[in-house]
């Protein structure tokens, strides 16, 4: 066995190593933060550590599939019955609503004006996962480049939107939901026409609707859209109600809090937006 | 101890996976889905696991294997590519001074230590995400050293019983 003291000290072969590791760490830091280098790179990491993953979710699964036995057949179909009554409804809107989007192009096509209406393509996913680090609202879902997702694909639920995809492993890919501090969407006040940035608090799952002077028109349980400005988002996606409007003495915008129609916490199935038109990309096909 | 040479090489062999697999263990459960209130005072799992083999295997000093595990907690976590790599470093060579110390001392002191190191852990990380972290969440985050306190006796006796059994030296 070794002596003691010859452990005793950091050798310096150890001191070289560490400031070699420090350094390379750092560059890999800076890196991923100044460029878009690394996204190639992520892509690979995430696809190699998906079983890891997957094992962890492992428990939740054996218990959700627990209770899916227990749940029984009377249950079940009370549930087919509820569902389609639904579809039947829902079937009914559909129509009326095919015969408002012909109408809505009619009129625009009289007045002279571009449709505003995405027929994207939509893809059902599910929400496998909630990242663990509290500092990112992340959820994982079970569609990946191999279906054809991509980073920066809108992704929404039955009542609005959800937030966007920020990249994408072979089978699963990521998607940051709207309240996350780094979500910003520009969008518009469904009444009015007026338009806003709209952010995400981080802290709780209620949005700030920045740079709205207060010159404009806006009151609780106004609807906020996408607008479409910065051709990240198409527009006309529903995104949030607004829960409460403030006005400081002097300031300049309004502060208003507002809150997400889509069902962040609750929704298992989501609808993620393929080839959905996107304005800003119009003018440049016309020159 | 005194090994022959085939003997020694085995072992040597042997040491590895042993290692490399609690660390795995460790990412696993570091990556479950904790029911949400009490997510946050769940300390991660892997340093401390690093931290016993640290004090264990005194003949490695483990810097590589810090990086490889910050990268791995970079992809699972979302969060930028290097930056744990970068506080695993800095928690790891403070203790490749102390670590013959630390392993002498007694259960309690070691644990104290294990709690402070926690903290550092935390306020790093803390730092490193510009203090993002929802205060409902805040309370339970820092509570994340203590729970490491007192899971270090448990964790410790474990991985000493698993490296004994498994001869890993």
């Amino acid at each position: 066995m070794m002596s003691v003291s010859a452990l005793k000290n950091v050798s310096a072969r150890d001191q070289w190593q560490f400031l070699i590791a420090c350094a390379l760490s750092l560059t890999l830091l800076i890196i991923d933060e100044q460029t878009q280098l690394m996204t190639q790179v992520r892509m690979v990491l995430s696809t190699l550590m998906q079983p890891i993953e997957q094992l962890a979710r492992l428990p939740e699964n054996w218990a959700s599939q627990g209770n899916q036995v227990i749940t029984d057949q009377a249950s079940l179909r009370n549930e087919v019955e509820r569902l389609r009554n639904q579809l039947l409804l829902l079937n009914y809107e559909k129509q009326q609503a095919a015969q408002i989007v012909k109408e809505n192009e009619r009129l625009r096509m009289l007045l002279g004006v571009s449709s505003r209406i995405n027929q994207g393509k939509l893809m059902i996913s599910s929400i496998v996962d909630h990242n663990p680090s509290p500092y990112k609202r992340l959820v994982k879902l079970n569609k990946g480049m191999a279906d054809g997702v991509k980073a920066g694909l809108p992704v929404m639920d039955a009542h609005g939107m959800m937030g966007q995809i920020i990249s994408a492993a072979y089978q699963e890919s990521d998607l940051l939901l709207i309240t996350d501090v780094d979500t910003q969407i520009p969008v518009m006040v469904q009444r009015t026409g007026a338009r806003g940035i709209l952010q995400g608090k981080g802290d709780s799952d209620e949005l700030t609707l920045k740079f709205l002077p207060t010159t404009a028109n806006i009151r609780e349980g106004d609807l906020l859209e996408t607008s479409g400005i910065d051709g990240r988002y198409p527009s006309g996606l529903p995104v949030a109600e607004v829960v409460d409007v403030e006005s400081q003495a002097g300031a300049i915008f309004w502060k208003i809090t507002a809150q997400p129609l889509a069902k962040l916490n609750s929704s298992r199935e989501v609808l993620i937006v393929f080839d959905a038109k996107k304005p800003t990309e119009n003018p440049k096909e016309q020159p | 101890m005194i090994f022959s040479g085939g003997e020694g090489a085995q072992i040597h062999h042997q040491r590895h996976w042993v290692i490399w697999l609690t660390l795995l263990l460790g990412i696993i459960i570091d990556s479950f889905n904790w029911p949400a209130p009490w997510s946050a005072a769940i300390p991660d799992l892997t340093p401390l696991v690093l931290l016993y083999w640290v004090m264990a295997i005194a003949q490695r000093n483990f810097i590589i294997t810090a990086v490889i595990l910050g990268i791995a907690h970079d992809v699972l976590y979302h969060s930028s590519l290097g930056s744990h790599a970068l506080i695993y470093l800095a928690l790891l060579y403070p203790m490749l001074f102390i670590r013959l110390q630390l392993r002498n001392g007694t259960l309690f002191q070691m644990s104290l230590i294990v709690g402070l190191w926690m903290l550092a852990h935390q306020a790093l990380s803390w730092l490193l995400h510009l203090g993002r972290i929802g205060s409902e969440q805040l309370l339970s985050f820092w509570l994340a050293s203590l729970v490491a306190m007192l899971l270090w006796p448990l964790l410790f006796i474990s991985l000493r019983s698993l490296r004994r059994h498994m001869r890993v030296r």
